[in-house]
């Protein structure tokens, strides 16, 4: 009895000191993570004030692609087909990942930074954005093309935003 | 505001209830006798299973997703059990808190912390990831705006269409029933995971080793950033990742699908009760409905079954057993991507002659994945030196039943991903640098619980696995924590 005893508790010592000292290494290393947490938890009355909607959020992780998206959304028949017309070429990825995932369902075709008038045809509407630093000229193809016309457009510090319809009567093949 | 909240409760009641009916005909007569707390992490995952496979047979039999059509179902069953069965016996936990130290207390607080923070952060942020807006979340909202599956949908190659669909047609049910694509609703799923990852660990690694020895690793478990950056996320980067917000990916799921596959896998190889070996091929089987990767431990466990029972002398059933029921969690999605035609990223391109082809791949991979498990341990941790360690200091056990069987799962696993970065047509390092830090993530939980299971071995006294409570037939929950 007193045997078992004296084994137990040498036994819970063992493991309480494996236990630290584990404890410790984890602890450790992981403090790139803690300090991570932190930060969240320093952001939280900020992320839960009534300030902060889910559109602002949206924005602030997203950037400007998310203002435009909204802008596509709101000015697109969910029904349409979408020519995406994206010059921007650094981010080109990253800008028709996130509006192909807004856009939804509309159809949304990734043109990169050419335009094909015969594929542009089989399309309702052309859109584009393009950051400050990329330059409004990228988009200069686009006002050659006749039967574009202008639903939206603006040019503010997150960029140059574009959504045409394609008037297939004016123009079109 | 009000009334998606309430949806989204009912949501993931449906996940526990679908999942607790499982569990419940899967373990009709209690023989393994859980407890709630360990009902409700297994409930969860199972749930998580259930409800994605109902949508996606009603998908294919022209059944739209609504909340009715989906939770009904589960809700009568429920209605059914309760009449069916007796009262259920066992569904308390002796808590014994005289059992429960300071450093005890301490090692929960720890957890509870991780647990608290994953459950704020998710919820407060949308999802980030590339491969959430790429596939995982996008899929989410392509199903619960079609309101099923659209054949044509999956002809794009750029969406993935061969991956499989358990996490976005869970997401699509959380989103079905709140009426709405909102991410940070949909991202609840993820802590919910994490809460069972580390639950469910706990649980199996106490079938084997003490109760503070199960805290211990439980502990290191949740502090382990990469499993963080997979279910709560953290703002900013860490290490060498882009991102520290990789929640709405697939990693995580699979991770506690594989951990409870070989887990209970393990547990029956050591007692022989079916219900493990039925929770076994469940769990395996939703690895593969979650990831392709989850294949290989399917396969892998199909053959170590194949070898215990024929070193153990057990009944063919038990491997039969094992093959209808991952099967019938796998076939649906194989048939259908079979009759769709839908090609694997890899298919032609996995064989030995393009693996030889690139054969001089193998250094490459070999240093990048070396210095990935050993080096980056702002993500890992220490998972990998202890896994190693005291599987050296304990070979004798690790070459027995069942540390060598999980040996060989992950073994496997490793061996399936060397082989994918031999044959891949992407640039090698970029493939590396994109993927191989989730892939380590399938396999850490597992690793941590066979590095928990030795140390358990190399403390004990005088006993080890082959003596432990569950060999002596005690397996039952402990009057301790």
């Amino acid at each position: 009895m007193f045997l078992e005893v004296v084994k137990d508790w040498a036994k819970s010592r063992k493991e309480v000191i494996t236990g630290i000292i584990l404890l410790m290494l984890w602890l450790t290393d992981s403090r790139g993570m803690f300090k991570a947490e932190i930060k969240a938890i320093e952001a939280l009355p900020l992320l839960l004030s009534s300030s902060s909607s889910y559109d602002e959020k949206k924005l602030f992780f997203d950037g400007p692609v998310y203002l435009f998206a909204l802008e596509a959304q709101h000015r697109t028949p969910e029904d349409s087909k979408i020519y995406l017309f994206n010059p921007y070429t650094s981010g080109a990825s990253y800008i028709y990942l996130k509006t192909r995932y807004y856009l939804y369902p509309r159809k949304l075709h990734n043109a990169g930074g050419e335009i094909n008038i015969d594929e542009l045809l089989k399309y309702n509407y052309l859109i584009f954005v393009v950051p400050i630093e990329t330059g409004s000229e990228a988009v200069e193809p686009v006002y050659r093309i006749p039967f574009l016309k202008r639903v939206y457009q603006n040019l503010d510090e997150n960029g140059l935003i574009g959504i045409y319809r394609v008037d297939k009567g004016v123009g079109g093949r | 505001m009000i009334t998606e909240a309430f949806f989204l409760a009912m949501a993931i009641g449906i996940f526990f209830i679908s999942g607790f009916i499982i569990l419940t005909i899967v373990d009709w007569k209690e023989t393994l006798r859980l407890s709630l707390f360990m009902k409700a992490p297994i409930s969860y995952m199972l749930g998580l299973g259930a409800v994605s496979l109902q949508m996606f047979l009603y998908s294919l039999a022209s059944i739209p997703f609504n909340v009715l059509n989906i939770a009904a179902p589960w809700l009568l069953t429920l209605a059914v059990l309760v009449y069916m069965r007796p009262p259920i016996t066992n569904i308390g936990v002796r808590v014994s808190f005289r059992d429960i130290g300071y450093f005890d207390w301490f090692l929960i607080l720890v957890i509870t912390s991780q647990v608290v923070y994953a459950f704020t952060y998710a919820v407060l942020v949308p999802i980030s990831g590339s491969d959430a807006y790429q596939t995982w979340f996008f899929k989410a909202k392509v199903f619960f705006v079609d309101k099923g599956l659209r054949t044509e949908f999956f002809s794009t190659p750029e969406v993935h269409p061969d991956y499989p669909l358990m996490v976005p047609l869970s997401a699509a049910w959380i989103y079905t029933a709140i009426g709405t694509a909102n991410e940070q609703m949909g991202r609840i799923i993820y802590p919910l995971k994490y809460l069972s990852l580390i639950s469910i660990f706990y649980f199996i690694s106490r079938k084997f080793i003490s109760a503070r020895i199960s805290l211990i690793f439980t502990t290191l478990l949740s502090i382990t950033p990469i499993v963080m950056i997979h279910s709560g996320g953290l703002p900013g980067t860490l290490g060498v990742l882009y991102s520290g917000d990789f929640v709405g990916y697939a990693d995580l799921a699979l991770s506690i699908c594989f951990l409870s596959g070989a887990g209970f896998f393990a547990l029956y190889t050591l007692d022989a009760k079916r219900p493990y070996l039925t929770l076994a091929a469940i769990f395996l089987g939703l690895a593969a409905w979650t990831k392709n990767e989850g294949l290989v431990s399917v396969l892998t466990c199909g053959i170590l079954i194949v070898v215990h029972i024929i070193t153990q002398r057990i009944s063919w059933r038990h491997l039969l057993s094992f093959i209808v029921i991952t099967s019938s969690v796998i076939a649906p999605w194989l048939i259908y991507k079979n009759l769709l035609d839908i090609l694997g990223e890899y298919e032609g391109h996995v064989g030995l002659k393009p693996a030889l082809a690139n054969i001089g791949r193998v250094p490459v991979i070999l240093d990048y994945m070396f210095s990935m498990f050993f080096r980056r341990t702002e993500l890992y941790n220490f998972t990998w030196y202890l896994y190693l360690g005291t599987s050296l200091i304990n070979w004798r056990k690790s070459l027995q039943r069942p540390l060598v069987y999980l040996h060989i799962l992950i073994i496997s696993q490793i061996s399936a991903y060397l082989l994918i970065y031999l044959v891949t047509f992407l640039d090698i390092q970029f493939h590396l640098e994109t993927s191989f830090d989730r892939l380590i993530l399938h396999i850490l939980p597992l690793s941590l619980l066979i590095a928990a299971i030795n140390v358990g071995a190399i403390l004990s006294m005088d006993d080890g696995i082959n003596n432990s409570k569950i060999m002596r037939g005690d397996n039952d929950q402990k009057g301790n924590i």
